[in-house]
């Protein structure tokens, strides 16, 4: 084939493989050669354009890659197919919510765009769980769908060292590896990328978020069509690319429910659910939230909306055998929750309004991919919504993902180096796991460039530590969503203190600039006089701080025995106050932290051989090797290893 | 869901930690006139200081042996002990260590370690001084990789045999626990994570319900396990050997019961007699065969004979250790011999695991005649000369029986503390948390709180029964409850 004769690849050679390549990835990607373009001749090509960093989609993981990239000096380009999507939001119009909110204040805190995006455009905030513990306080908001996309848009627009394009990318280019480096294990190098029209980006390192649009299938009823995003298409070529390259592929489905006309709905007949109060916002650099609010709605199916789908149950694409993939538990089909939880007579729909401008609001709670006639009968049975009329019809969708086990914690291919993975393609769901695996990405694909270390959060740092511990050390056999409860030191990672967790940390790595800088300053400085203050004042004889650990004493009432202490900012005082109460569990998950300090130090080199350990059982040799833990604490979290395993893995790393 | 995985969380950390002191019984846990209880760790000075085996202004640095009377509390009283003391870095384990030599009575050798357990040790895990050794330089790779085997003999099935051989088989209680504290604690994460259902997960009240019966069933369980009884016998040994060899007298002896009939003519154990008696915690059946004829020797009473000699067959089909007895005073000696041979050479319907010993009794009488010896040596097999009348060589007998039942007890690893203490351990943590868990319900100290508590407690009985994964309780979120805003 023309791959495999030729040492250099000519444009002319190139254009003639245009068109090849499109059938190519369609049909029978199997027929590439695995060695793909090789020795890359960089000046032959006509269109060429070089960068550092090269990020491909435009989402919520590639937007935030390419802001941390350019933030931290990378020539870094952005390259999307329409321009018109930059970071929408495919599915529903909200942000947060229960462990996604604390990402998003993490990635506020590493400097990234999601927070302060949503600040500035949402239509409602909740603090959810506010009756729990701080831990469990969760930020949510109902985002303006198209203020949100043009604020992200116009934010990576301003960035400099940072290029927006059009581009349709058609293939991956790689070389054989010839790093000499024992610590790199990967064959290939990525060196850039080819887009539609004769041109290619060449650039170090190439981001890789294409969320479900590798081999994408959409499903209304027997209806399908190819897409990853109602009326948008698919990826073909990087899937070409990814299976020349050899990676691991495999399918997941999700869906999305139907969207409706506003104008068309009985609000007098269903439930009001407004925002907060006193909105919260989920950027530490956001003040106050001014903007008004608009109430979101809650409406319930009945037994009557389930026997109709248990009698169309044949029509639907993932009872009538056409999608067998694994989609999420925790986000199922109506279809599913009226089959698995047959005993529930009603389920509950959110109607959440998908901005100012616009009538359309988004259904959460009925995604489905039932033909249209029984999506537009089962509204008619809904009190509230039987004139409802749909804008948007609900589908599921089937789209490839890259077993997220071939990626090293900071998001790099073990197997083609300088490529990095991030977001819905490697099995995750939801815009904040996304976003967090972006920034780590732009990050690392930046100092990586820069011929720097590669950075990643441990678990007891953030959440995104345990994202992208949990998915290269364990993968994911569904997608893969943040609970608090996967976070074994949840009481320490906060929403209210991720500024405390990472801002020092972004500071050192060059991802904020100075007025983040100077706010986390001020709020530790007043966190230190609070403090002092209650350490220093006494109350019925026995020091403030003391006094306060009493589960009835509130920070006012603090205020008027210590006057003093009216001087402290409120976000500060709440640190102090929290720190104070919860200082007995605090110390605990701390020390559990250190006692695992040990394993994490323990480190494994890249290049160690688990068949020198002849003692080792054959499953631990197989997953130690597919896995690779840098470290013996992470070599423990992959499943079925036991400890007798580990002891020898330590035996050997010690000899 | 993984039902019962060993990679315990909190063994895993504990094998990796050397900060906290542990302690357990070190010499082999079988009658023996000293027994040895070994701690090693940063507290050992302070927790001795506590015990009272120290002076309170203790400051030494040097390695020291001296004697001491420690206080067992309560009915027990107080026992010597001989203390050697390293109270620096400068020992096997590389940390501060003692030892105290005792009686080796395994009841106050358990009893010490549990004093020591009160004070803050850790009951050690099997290979744990051996790691910690490791880790300090003492040891090679390939004397680490031996200990590191006996941890890998604790899998599953051995583990889920040791606890079914304690007293009304711990396993199951234990696995219903921890399977009802990851009930709960899926219905509390459940209702932390997934606020925006309109499902109510759990109510104060009937979450401090449960937790109530799972603390009252944590509780029953260490109580069970306190009163153990006689667990089924770990071994079972087999005496051969001609007709008036001293079969019957050595039974009587080793059992010290009067089982079997005794008397001066040949042949009168026609019947197979079965003897269980405890050795300290093991339970070990004997059996006394009908003494197997020379060729000839007897014809009356065939038939009873040949029954008998059915019986001795099925003995010896279950048997890990064959006692072979020979009268070295006899004048058949040789014929014996023979016949050990024999059975040495054709298996003789035996294990493939067994152990045969060659027992000259009778050596009060006359010692055996010249040649024979050197006839014994050629066989390659262990050899004890004993006398169940004068008492000479039973005590060693005994001591060695005592240490193939220790070898073959899944319930107890040598060196270090065995199945039950560990339960104990794992069931005391568990209840402590649980409780804790109801104050902090009681107290309405928020769900995540609790959630931590029973985490911890699923996580000490984990210890024992298997790891909490994410993926155990997301899955049991998931079967129960229909989750999907």
């Amino acid at each position: 084939m023309l791959f495999k004769s030729h040492g250099l690849v000519k444009i002319r050679e190139l254009r003639a493989l245009d068109a090849l390549l499109e059938e190519y990835t369609l049909s029978a990607i199997s027929a590439f050669p695995p060695s793909g373009l090789q020795l890359l001749n960089r000046d032959s090509f006509q269109n060429r354009y070089d960068y550092d960093v090269v990020v491909i989609g435009a989402g919520h993981a590639g937007t935030e890659a390419a802001a941390a990239s350019a933030r931290l000096g990378a020539r870094t380009a952005l390259l999307t197919t329409n321009l018109d999507t930059v970071g929408q939001m495919s599915c529903n119009p909200a942000i947060g919510g229960v462990a996604k909110g604390q990402i998003v204040r993490e990635v506020d805190a590493l400097g990234g765009l999601m927070g302060q995006a949503i600040d500035a455009t949402a239509i409602q905030f909740r603090m959810l769980n506010r009756r729990k513990g701080p831990a469990m306080h969760s930020p949510r908001a109902q985002a303006d769908k198209k203020s949100y996309q043009n604020h992200i848009k116009w934010q990576i627009e301003s960035q400099p060292n940072l290029d927006l394009r059009q581009e349709t990318v058609e293939d991956l280019l790689t070389e054989p590896s010839d790093s000499k480096d024992p610590q790199e294990s990967a064959t290939q190098r990525v060196v850039g990328v080819k887009v539609r029209g004769d041109a290619v980006y060449l650039a170090k390192t190439v981001i890789l978020t294409t969320g479900t649009f590798l081999q994408a299938i959409m499903h209304t009823g027997e209806a399908q069509s190819a897409g990853g995003r109602a009326g948008e298409g698919t990826t073909a070529g990087i899937s070409g690319a990814l299976h020349r390259l050899n990676f691991e592929l495999d399918r997941f489905k999700t869906g999305t429910p139907p969207r409706l006309n506003a104008r068309t709905i009985d609000f007098s007949q269903i439930e009001v659910q407004p925002g907060d109060d006193e909105p919260q916002p989920f950027s530490f650099l956001t003040s106050e939230i001014t903007t008004s609010q608009m109430p979101c709605h809650i409406a319930h199916t009945n037994e009557a909306v389930h026997d109709l789908i248990r009698e169309n149950l044949t029509r639907a694409p993932m009872y009538s055998g056409q999608i067998d993939s694994q989609g999420p538990r925790y986000c199922p089909s109506i279809e599913d929750k009226v089959v698995r939880f047959a005993d529930k007579s009603s389920h509950q729909l959110f109607l959440e309004p998908e901005g100012r401008q616009t009538q359309e609001v988004y259904v959460n709670g009925i995604s489905t991919s039932l033909p249209r006639d029984v999506q537009d009968a089962m509204f008619r049975l809904i009190p509230g919504l039987e004139k409802a009329s749909i804008m948007r019809y609900g589908y599921a969708v089937e789209y490839d993902f890259c077993p997220p086990t071939q990626l090293w914690p900071h998001l790099e291919s073990k197997s083609v180096a300088g490529l990095f993975l991030a977001g819905q393609i490697n099995g995750t769901t939801g815009y904040e796991e996304a976003a967090g695996q972006g920034l780590i990405a732009g990050l690392n694909a930046a100092r990586t460039v820069a011929g720097q270390s590669t950075w990643v959060p441990a678990r007891q740092d953030a959440y995104l530590g345990v994202l992208v511990d949990d998915l290269v050390t364990m993968g994911t056999d569904e997608p893969y969503r943040m609970f608090t409860s996967r976070a074994e030191y949840r009481l320490l990672l906060r929403q209210d203190n991720a500024d405390r967790r990472l801002t020092a940390q972004a500071d050192q790595l060059g991802l904020i600039d100075a007025p983040r800088r100077d706010r986390l300053a001020e709020k530790l400085e007043q966190i230190r006089i609070g403090r002092e203050l209650l350490a220093a004042a006494r109350i019925e004889k026995s020091p403030a701080d003391v006094y306060l650990r009493r589960p009835e004493v509130t920070w006012p009432m603090m205020c008027e025995l210590v006057p003093e202490l009216n001087q402290i900012a409120p976000d500060a005082a709440e640190q102090c106050c929290i720190d104070i109460k919860y200082a007995g569990y605090l110390d605990r998950q701390q020390m559990d932290v250190d006692k695992q300090q040990r394993m994490s130090e323990k480190r494994i080199p890249v290049s160690f051989d688990y068949n020198r350990i002849g003692s080792l059982r054959t499953e631990a040799r197989e997953k130690l090797t597919k896995v690779r833990p840098l470290n013996l604490a992470q070599a423990k979290r992959i499943s079925g290893i036991t400890p007798a395993d580990l002891a020898l893995v330590l035996a050997h790393l010690e000899h | 869901m993984i039902e019962f995985l060993y990679c315990t969380e909190g063994l895993l950390i504990r094998l990796f930690t050397v900060d906290d002191t542990i302690v357990a019984i070190a010499s082999p846990l079988a009658p023996a006139h000293r027994g040895i209880v070994r701690i090693s760790g940063d507290a050992v000075v302070p927790m001795l200081q506590r015990v009272g085996l120290l002076p309170a202004d203790f400051r030494g640095s040097r390695p020291r042996r001296f004697p001491a009377a420690l206080d067992l509390g309560c009915d027990l009283g107080s026992v010597d002990t001989d203390v050697m003391l390293w109270p620096t870095e400068r020992s096997y384990t590389g940390q501060p260590s003692a030892e105290l030599h005792l009686v080796g009575s395994l009841p106050i050798l358990d009893a010490v370690v549990d004093r020591l357990i009160e004070v803050g040790a850790r009951a050690a895990r099997a290979g744990e001084f051996t790691m910690r050794a490791f880790l300090a330089g003492r040891l090679d790779l390939p004397q680490a990789e031996a200990v590191l085997g006996v941890i890998d003999a604790e899998d599953p099935n051995t583990l889920n045999d040791a606890l079914s051989q304690l007293a009304g088989n711990l396993s199951r209680p234990l696995q219903a626990a921890r399977s009802e504290l990851l009930n709960l604690l899926a219905d509390v994460e459940a209702g932390l994570d997934f606020v925006d259902e309109d499902i109510e997960f759990v109510e104060d009240e009937h979450l401090l319900q449960r937790l109530r019966q799972i603390r009252a069933g944590l509780i029953s369980t260490a109580d069970q396990l306190r009163e153990r009884s006689a667990s089924q016998s770990a071994l079972e040994i087999v005496l051969r050997g001609l007709p008036n060899a001293g079969k019957s007298c050595l039974l009587n002896a080793i059992t010290q019961t009067e089982s079997a009939i005794v008397t001066e003519q040949a042949g009168t154990t026609r019947d197979s007699i079965s003897v269980i008696f405890e050795l300290d915690e093991h339970s070990i059946q004997i059996t006394d065969t009908a003494g197997i004829e020379a060729r000839g020797a007897h014809e009356a009473d065939a038939a009873v004979l040949a029954k008998a000699q059915l019986q001795a067959i099925d003995a010896a089909s279950r048997a890990d250790l064959c006692l072979w007895c020979v009268d070295a005073s006899g004048p058949a000696s040789n014929d014996a011999l023979d016949q050990l041979r024999g059975a040495l050479a054709a298996g003789g319907g035996f294990k493939k695991s067994i152990e045969h010993w060659l027992l000259l009794t009778k050596s009060d009488l006359s010692p055996p005649p010249s040649g024979w010896m050197e006839a014994i040596a050629e066989l390659g097999i262990r050899t004890l000369s004993v006398s169940a009348v004068s008492g000479s060589g039973m005590a060693e007998l005994i001591t060695e029986i005592g240490g193939v039942a220790e070898r073959l007890d899944p319930t107890e690893t040598g060196g270090v503390i065995g199945t039950a203490a560990r339960c104990r351990n794992s069931l005391t943590s568990a209840s402590t948390a649980t409780q804790t868990a109801i104050a902090l319900t009681q107290a309405q100290a928020g769900h995540e709180l609790v959630a931590a508590e029973i985490r911890a407690a699923a996580s000490a009985i984990g210890d024992v029964t298997g790891e909490v994964y994410t993926d155990d309780l997301l899955d049991r979120v998931f079967s129960r409850f229909c989750i999907g805003k």
